[in-house]
């Protein structure tokens, strides 16, 4: 299929984005957990399918490579948040972050469990991400993240324990 | 706690376990496993309660749209034609110009040519400048060695004779370009919008179609290279297609941005 984007085949890359958009959205929005930073993610990652057609050697799954781009492009946009986040607040502005919890609401429709994959470290939010809501198995996740299976188990079940405690802190 | 035990916990929490009696008699027989359980069931739960998230069909048009307009600006800025291109196709379309307006007078041809190159002039020896200018340029484009460009201009009916040869074949050719151009711009090989001119300057551009008589056709294009004849600047050339027309289906008019003048009209498809 990348064979016939580089070909000029528009409707070929069409069919790829149609096939994985959902995917790579839902990925992103749980990361993320902001649906417009979401959606922007979506677009660079494609943007990135499209301009790295001729990088990809085939050697692992068409949408294996595709939600890695996504997951490095996700990884991007939180690098930004926090810079945008460290800039300094203005005397006058509130110093409550209530654009923040709008956005969590806006994530989907249990903001307390989003608000909750929010504060845990990144690494364990995407390993989580991708084991528990998006069903993918260990050794696709250690191949799409690049990294041992057995790391990435620890990650599920470390996630899964601040998640719960993060949880269990919110209902207190 | 074992990795084998973390792991007989997190298959019972997945549902993985056909026979789930050791894990059972695991967080049976220890409070930290009944905890790792307890912790690891909640996260489990919420997320699966969290669930995939699907785009807005409003958020997948845009997405497409967004993504498209991107590449295809990406596209259009690698795909810019060469200076020279643009430019004898201009001086070839200016001799087009010239023949037509010959042979449509029904005058004598000689007595023309003098009298259309001092119009465009002002006097008699710019006009014959002017012409052995277009020619030039009009050479450039085929690369030949035509004499046409070295008419001087007391040579005026030979001059007309073979710059008339000299247009008909660099029409041919320009025609041939500007199909060209025009099916790459079909194609969405240019943005669908101006991206060589900032907004504030799109009055400017709908101006110059209106003074080439477009009424109503929108930029859709455009193309630009370096003006041999003005050092640093730039020559410009718009791509405009009716209002209301698909642009794939669409005739497309190349305007000249300098002089506001039709240079060539791509009929539609078909």
């Amino acid at each position: 299929m990348l064979a016939r984007v580089l070909d000029g085949d528009h409707d070929a890359f069409n069919q790829i984005m149609r096939h994985h958009e959902d995917r790579v959205f839902s990925v992103c929005l749980r990361i993320i957990g902001e649906r417009e930073q979401a959606l922007d993610a979506t677009q660079e990652t494609f943007l990135t399918v499209f301009r790295k057609a001729a990088q990809f050697k085939g050697d692992s799954a068409l949408g294996t490579w595709i939600y890695r781009i996504a997951v490095n492009t996700c990884y991007d946009q939180l690098r930004k948040q926090k810079r945008r986040r460290t800039d300094p607040i203005p005397d006058h502005l509130e110093p409550a972050d209530h654009a923040a919890e709008d956005a969590v609401e806006s994530a989907g429709l249990r903001p307390e469990i989003q608000q909750a994959l929010a504060r845990i470290p990144e690494d364990f939010r995407v390993a989580v991400v991708l084991s528990d809501i998006e069903g993918m198995g260990l050794p696709a996740i250690a191949a799409l993240l690049g990294t041992p299976v057995g790391t990435v188990k620890s990650r599920v079940f470390r996630g899964r324990r601040l998640l719960a405690r993060e949880l269990g802190n919110q209902s207190e | 706690m074992r990795d084998h035990d973390l792991e007989l916990i997190a298959a019972l929490v997945e549902g993985r376990l056909e026979d789930e009696t050791e894990a059972r008699a695991l967080i049976a027989s220890s409070a930290g496993a009944r905890e790792e359980y307890e912790a690891q069931k909640l996260a489990y739960e919420s997320l699966r309660a969290l669930g995939t998230a699907n785009l807005s069909e409003e958020e997948r048009a845009a997405l497409h749209r967004d993504v498209w307009t991107e590449l295809r600006t990406e596209t259009a800025g690698r795909t810019k034609a060469p200076w020279y291109y643009r430019w004898a196709a201009i001086a070839a379309g200016l001799f087009v110009v010239i023949g037509l307006v010959a042979v449509l007078s029904g005058q004598e041809a000689g007595d023309t040519f003098d009298e259309i190159a001092a119009e465009l002039s002002g006097d008699g020896e710019g006009g014959a400048a002017a012409t052995t200018s277009a020619a030039e340029g009009a050479d450039m484009d085929s690369g030949g060695d035509d004499a046409s460009a070295e008419s001087a201009p007391t040579e005026t009916t030979e001059a007309l004779s073979e710059g008339t040869t000299t247009a008909d074949a660099a029409a041919d050719e320009n025609a041939a370009l500007y199909e060209a151009e025009a099916e790459r711009v079909r194609q969405g090989e240019f943005t669908a919008r101006l991206q060589d001119y900032d907004q504030e300057e799109d009055g400017e551009v709908d101006a110059c179609l209106k003074e080439a008589g477009l009424i109503d056709y929108r930029p859709v294009a455009t193309v630009t290279g370096p003006d041999p004849t003005a050092g640093d600047g730039e020559e410009s050339l718009v791509v405009a297609a009716p209002e209301q027309t698909i642009l794939i289906e669409a005739p497309l008019a190349f305007v000249d941005l300098d002089t506001c003048q039709l240079i060539y009209l791509d009929p539609a498809p078909g």
